[in-house]
């Protein structure tokens, strides 16, 4: 049977099969005193074999193709070993000035260390998760210094050196706030140690156009201290500027879910409307209903002003540096700012810094209360995978001294003001009464009108500010035709949900 | 034949299939193996060559995206040192704007950007920043006085090495997109910053860069991804400026961000399963992916994979096609070789029922023989009866015996005997050959009764002693002591085995002797033996054996070859020596050794030739009881015994002869007969005369004994049947019973058998001739060869007779007086019916002398 099959194959020349089939031929007739059964099933056997073997030595499926991805075809960028230098990653300034102030210690640095830093440039919102992928790329840099917030916090775990040693020096002059926000980092760790360097600080204040002010009729005196009072104070101005002004805004705030801004300036009017989230213990008060109405109340307050076009339309796009490219475009009459960059932006220009450009505090409560105006501390980090950390933090002793800090800081255009009250008092910089701008934030830091973000009772918060659970919820009421209260209830299930995720 | 051929045609086309099946899963099997490993080794190949090409252009890209850029700074740079492009810059920085300088360096540096940026499109915008950060001079009229955040700038000082060089890319607030500005400062003399020059980089161009000139295939594609608001993003895609919500996302986008460089399948952005390269490029922080769909890579190995599937699908077909021819061929064959099988058995079944009409005919014929030869002997038996009477009657009556009377019936008698001798030669050879046709028709049944064993080989040695003593040889009977007198098995047969290994015996004797030895075996170590025996002579009897009885009959005759021994007992086989004697039809071996296997044996025989032979076989008997050793030899019936109603027989018979012979039989004895030709003519005698008793033939014309025997059961007074049938089948004798016969004899029939009959259905009593008893067996000479009687009288015998009628017989007999003897010897008792015979007999022959002898001792 099989001989004849062979020969009709071999007739049409089908030779692959009829080769299966000599084979079995010979197999047939090597053990022909075996069973058939025998050989059908070794035949079987013989198939099923050379299919696992076909099938092992190609890509078959996505799922095979993408082990050999992760396992053999992947190639991470060599890890840094080299210690000659020391990498720096710097937030980019928003002048040009800051840059060249950081340039001008490392430049110092270099003058009289082994050690050379090679300093990099990275714009605030982008260098922090980018820092996070070189780290997990194994090309940690030694130091990192980011305007915004490095959340969240677990990612950094475990990946930052303990600098307690450099902070030490610094506990006596640093205020409290500096210090407890130093210790968002390796919270969950011994309460004393520290793993990031506080290098300055600074508050929301609220920047005006002097000028627009007199065009609508007003004198910086007249800006109403109370909260009601000031917020009309600007329509009025708007109402006023507008026939001359026709797509001027009076009000500056931000409305959009990228810009760090956004919650900035929320969290102050949370503040004033004495809406507390977290409690001086980090417990999460959300489930209390008053503290829902109460965020209801905020959105719905918030969104009055772009609802009635006195905040800019395109207001819901802006990023951090929107607002203040609108202000100084003078787009809109004022703007509440977390950083002095706005004053910093014109510092060479003296008409405008010192006649043009005026800066006031948040107006106090509703209740008549002052409003403590929320700081920001910004830090150094040292990475502990990095090749220098030693270096690294001899650099940021280096830079944090007193002097070097306080140039630093002061060739920065006064954008932030040192953590330190006794710097403060220590220089006149920073008591200059003829700067507009410092000295009216230099005046709330030291009247201690003045409070911690709740990130600093809770770290978790950290992540209600990174994710901009506020920014997302002003922007749906803006954009979304959500209500106030439908936003208020997300930004609630979104903050719990962030509180049990990071427990 | 129709009825043949479906099944096989349904067989046929069932095989067929049944190969066919096979055969596709088989084939279907490999071009599924085949198909697979092509498909499996093609994407291999294919993603092994798509890998290297999109790595290739991932390369290239890479270079080319870090060449553009390079390039980019340096023209940007060369614009900002531009000699009198710096000069004019500085007459901006430090001139009133409204002086004429001014407004002349103004001029030229505007004419300046514009030429550029027509000569130069990646340049899209080309400004002039202060040093308050705002704009004093622009390509774009609309950004003159606006303010330029520094946090988007890229400041360049010199040209960077394009893998170095990090351009700080920005979500562009005018097209939402990202963007990059280079910046240049400008130092007054006291290396104070004045100012810069900015430049919009046109990011178009990096996408055309990017997306052109891929090198790949219709879903092929190359992109960036740059992390813009901490989420991935588009760098370069006019369509898709806008990030979509959550940035595009994929396996090569995640792996690139965390600076990996790698390829594999997976799925892209848009949830496409594609096989991709991503690379991270360091310097830049973008991730550049180069990715084709699976689908597209992997088609040429799919249409290789579904060719070669068609293609086998093909051969497949038409293999199958051959496949289908040959199975039908081997079912065509298959067919012819059982219609072959058939046709044999159909000429088995043709041959077999030739031989069994043979049979059936041989039988019948042998039948149609025997009825007339039945009719001869029975008158032949019938006028020597006469005979003997009228001698007896005659030397009784009459004193005087005429010389020429006496030699009258003697030479009568010798003819008779030679009818006798001759038609029972005729009926021997008759019988052989319808034995043998019984036997080869399976109709011979083994039919046990109980018998005397001794008195059988009595007779058997009677019957051939004068066989052998004509030829002066010497017969010997040797029966061993242990040898049961009665026993239970088929006579018959027996007798006839021993009468023809015995009669062979003495025919291929011519001098010497010839013995008969019977011993009993022990049965017990005979027990398997008996069973293997049994079986292999497909004897029909059951396995109760009490005894084993051993047969040995040897002579000192001519013996038989060696090379004949094997067909000894082939049928029709005839011997060197039998073909020689020229007598007997080749049959009584073969007739013998299968009666010997019914019994329960076999027949071996030793032979040397002209030595002598040993024919040897044992049968199983089993014993018989007390109560089944019924007197067998009877005397011959001579009259009724008085003292018993006249019994009416009516005898029914077509052929006269036989009708003759019952009639005559029945009325010698006394009955009262009448006849009947036929059946109808048998139910009108029924009605007019009411018989005792009725001998039916059944079959008759007009009127068979079937329908005859019916219709007298349905009349008034019962009466007894018997059958009379010439058929030798067991079945006829169910069917007779079956119609309502109350025994059945058949022809030829012993006289005997007929007398016993109506003894055991009328409840007859006769007077015999003589009467035997067992012990005087020995003693008893019998006609049985139908041989005249030699009475072997003993002295011993005359006792039971008086002393004084034995000194008066003595007295006649010295006195040669034989018709004083004749009234002696009718004195004697009808009890010694033999001694009378026998005493009558040597009057008869004039042995006086013996009389004398006899009666010597009581004179």
């Amino acid at each position: 049977m099989l001989t004849r099959c062979r020969r009709l194959l071999k007739t049409i020349g089908y030779r692959a099969v009829s080769r299966i089939i000599d084979y079995k031929i010979t197999r047939y007739t090597r053990y022909k005193t075996l069973d058939y059964g025998i050989i059908r099933y070794g035949l079987l056997a013989l198939l099923a074999g050379l299919t696992i073997v076909a099938c092992s030595s190609g890509p078959f499926g996505s799922t095979v193709s993408l082990d050999k991805t992760s396992e053999t075809t992947s190639e991470t960028i060599s890890a840094r070993t080299s210690k000659e230098s020391l990498i720096v990653l710097w937030d980019k300034g928003y002048v040009t000035e800051e840059d060249e102030a950081i340039q001008k210690v490392v430049d110092d640095w270099n003058a009289q260390s082994d050690l050379q830093v090679e300093l990099s440039f990275y714009n605030s919102g982008e260098i922090a998760p980018r820092t996070l992928r070189f780290s997990q790329a194994g090309q940690s840099p030694d130091i990192l210094f980011a305007a915004k917030s490095v959340y969240p916090v677990s990612d950094w775990d475990g990946k930052l050196a303990d600098v307690s040693d450099v902070v030490s020096p610094l506990l006596e002059s640093y205020t409290e706030v500096a210090l407890r926000s130093a210790k968002v980092y390796g919270s969950e760790k011994a309460g004393d140690r520290y793993y990031a360097v506080p290098l300055n600080q600074s508050t929301t204040h609220i920047y005006y156009w002097k000028d627009l002010l007199q065009e609508a009729g007003y004198r910086p005196a007249d800006i109403p201290a109370e909260w009601d009072d000031f917020w009309a104070f600007w329509q009025t101005v708007q109402d006023n500027l507008a026939p001359a002004y026709p797509g001027l805004r009076s009000i500056g705030l931000p409305y959009s879910k990228n810009a760090s801004d956004t919650y900035h300036i929320f969290e102050h009017v949370l503040s004033a409307y004495n809406v507390t989230l977290v409690d001086a213990q980090g417990k999460l008060l959300v489930d209390d209903p008053t503290v829902k109405a109460g965020i209801v109340d905020c959105l719905n307050w918030y969104l009055q002003f772009y609802k009635a076009g006195y905040a800019p339309s395109e207001a819901v796009r802006w990023l951090d540096p929107e607002n203040n490219r609108n202000f100084l475009n003078r787009a809109v009459v004022m703007t509440p700012n977390p950083t002095m960059s706005i004053p910093a932006a014109v510092r060479n220009d003296d008409a405008i810094y010192l006649e043009q450009l005026g800066t006031v505090p948040f107006p106090n409560k509703p209740d008549g209360a002052p409003l403590p105006h929320f700081v920001s501390i910004r830090q150094a980090v040292v990475f502990a995978d990095a090749p220098n950390v030693r270096g690294a933090k001899d650099f940021l002793t280096y830079l944090t001294q007193p002097a070097v800090l306080s140039d630093f800081l002061k060739a920065s255009y006064g954008r932030y003001i040192p953590p330190s009250i006794g710097h403060i008092e220590a220089d006149l910089f920073w008591q200059d009464a003829a700067d507009p701008h410092v000295s009216a934030v230099v005046e709330t830091v030291m009247a201690g009108q003045t409070q911690p973000f709740q990130n600093v009772y809770n770290p978790a918060y950290g992540m209600v500010m990174e994710q901009n659970v506020w920014g997302q919820a002003v922007y749906d009421v803006a954009m979304n035709n959500m209500s106030a209260e439908e936003a208020a209830t997300a930004a609630i299930a979104q903050i719990k949900s962030i509180f049990q995720s990071q427990l | 034949m129709a009825q043949t051929v479906d099944p096989a045609i349904n067989q046929s086309s069932g095989f067929t299939a049944r190969i066919a099946r096979s055969f596709l899963l088989l084939a279907m099997l490999s071009v599924a193996l085949v198909g697979a490993v092509a498909y499996g080794c093609g994407r291999k190949a294919l993603a092994d060559a798509t890998y290297s090409q999109l790595n290739m252009i991932a390369t290239l890209k890479q270079k080319e995206i870090t060449r553009w850029l390079e390039s980019c700074e340096e023209d940007f740079l060369l614009i900002a040192e531009f000699p009198t492009v710096t000069t004019d810059i500085q007459v901006l920085f430090s001139e009133p704007a409204d002086s004429a300088v001014y407004q002349a360096a103004y001029s030229r540096v505007s004419d300046y950007f514009a030429e550029i940026k027509q000569n130069k499109p990646k340049f899209t915008e080309l400004s002039i920043q202060n040093k308050a950060n705002q704009i004093i001079l622009s390509t774009n009229p609309d950004r003159v006085g606006t303010y330029e955040i520094s946090a988007n700038l890229t400041v360049l000082e010199s040209v960077v090495a394009g893998e170095n060089f990090a351009p700080n890319f920005y979500v562009s607030p005018q097209a939402g997109g990202p963007a990059i500005t280079y910046a240049s400062k400008f130092f007054d003399v006291d290396n104070s910053r004045q100012g810069m020059l900015l430049a919009d980089l046109n990011l178009k161009r990096i996408d055309d860069i990017i997306s052109e000139h891929s090198g790949l295939a219709e879903t092929g594609e190359t992109y960036l991804v740059g992390s813009l608001l901490n989420q991935p993003a588009f760098l370069a895609r006019p369509d898709t400026l806008l990030p979509p919500p959550d940035g595009p996302m994929s396996l090569g986008i995640e792996r690139a961000f965390r600076a990996q460089n790698g390829e594999g399948v997976y799925q892209n952005y848009a949830g496409q399963t594609v096989i991709g390269v991503y690379r991270w490029l360091a310097g830049q922080d973008i991730a550049l992916l180069a990715e084709i769909e699976r689908a597209e890579a992997f088609a040429p190995a799919r249409a290789l994979a579904t060719t070669i599937v068609v293609v086998s699908l093909g051969a497949t077909a038409i293999l199958l096609l051959g496949v289908g021819r040959l199975a039908r061929q081997l079912s065509a064959s298959r067919q012819q070789i059982e219609t072959y099988s058939q046709q044999l058995e159909k000429t088995a079944d043709v041959a077999n029922s030739a031989n069994r009409a043979k049979s059936e005919f041989l039988a019948n014929m042998s039948h149609e023989l025997r009825t007339p030869l039945n009719a001869i002997l029975g008158f032949t038996q019938l006028m020597r009866r006469e005979s003997r009477r009228y001698a007896f009657q005659s030397s009784v009556s009459q004193s005087f015996v005429s010389q020429s009377s006496a030699f009258q019936a003697s030479t009568q008698n010798e003819y008779l005997g030679i009818i006798s001798r001759s038609g029972e030669h005729l009926l021997n050879l008759i019988n052989d050959v319808l034995s043998m046709s019984k036997i080869e028709a399976g109709r011979t049944t083994f039919a046990p009764v109980c018998f005397d064993l001794r008195y059988l080989l009595l007779t058997l040695e009677e019957m051939l002693r004068m066989r052998a003593e004509s030829k002066a040889i010497q017969l010997r009977v040797d029966i061993d002591p242990q040898v049961p007198q009665f026993i239970k098995t088929d006579e018959v047969k027996l007798r006839q085995v021993l009468v023809n290994l015995v009669g062979n015996a003495i025919k291929f004797t011519q001098a010497g002797w010839v013995k008969l030895s019977v011993s009993r075996d022990a049965v017990a170590t005979e027990k398997g033996v008996e069973k293997g025996v049994e079986k292999a002579a497909g004897s029909t009897r059951s396995a109760d054996v009490d005894a084993v009885i051993s047969f040995v009959v040897q002579d000192t005759g001519v013996g038989i070859p060696a090379v004949e021994l094997p067909y000894l007992f082939d049928p029709f086989f005839q011997s060197s020596r039998t073909r020689s004697a020229q007598q007997g039809t080749g049959l009584g071996l073969a007739i013998s050794q299968r009666f010997a296997g019914m019994l329960g044996g076999e027949i071996t025989v030793q032979s040397v030739v002209d030595a002598g032979s040993i024919f040897s076989f044992s049968i199983q008997a089993q014993l018989a009881t007390p109560e089944e050793r019924i007197e067998r030899a009877a005397g011959e019936v001579v009259a009724l015994a008085p003292g018993q109603p006249t019994y009416r027989v009516l005898v029914v018979e077509d052929i006269f002869s036989a009708r003759q012979l019952m009639v005559a039989l029945l009325s010698q004895v006394g009955f009262e007969v009448q006849t009947a030709n036929n059946g109808a003519a048998a139910i009108e005698a029924f009605k007019a005369w009411q018989p005792h008793l009725i001998w039916m033939d059944m079959h008759m014309p007009v009127m068979d004994g079937y329908e005859a025997t019916r219709q007298i059961r349905a009349l008034e007074p019962p009466t007894k049947i018997i059958a009379i049938t010439a058929n030798v089948f067991e079945k006829e004798k169910a069917a007779v019973l079956a119609c309502g016969c109350d025994d059945f004899v058949r022809k030829p029939f012993e006289t005997c058998l007929i007398f016993e009959k109506m003894a055991e259905h009328l409840g007859v009593q006769y007077q015999y001739q003589r009467e035997l008893s067992v012990d005087q067996l020995a003693v008893v000479t019998t006609d049985t060869a139908g041989e005249r009687s030699q009475l072997s009288l003993q002295p011993e015998m005359m006792a039971v007779m008086p002393a004084a009628w034995l000194a008066q017989c003595h007295q006649a007999a010295v006195e040669v007086d034989s018709e004083a003897l004749g009234q002696l010897i009718a004195q004697i008792p009808i009890e010694h019916q033999q001694l009378k015979l026998s005493l009558s007999q040597l009057v008869q022959d004039f042995c006086f002398d013996e009389l004398i002898t006899l009666t010597q001792t009581y004179a």
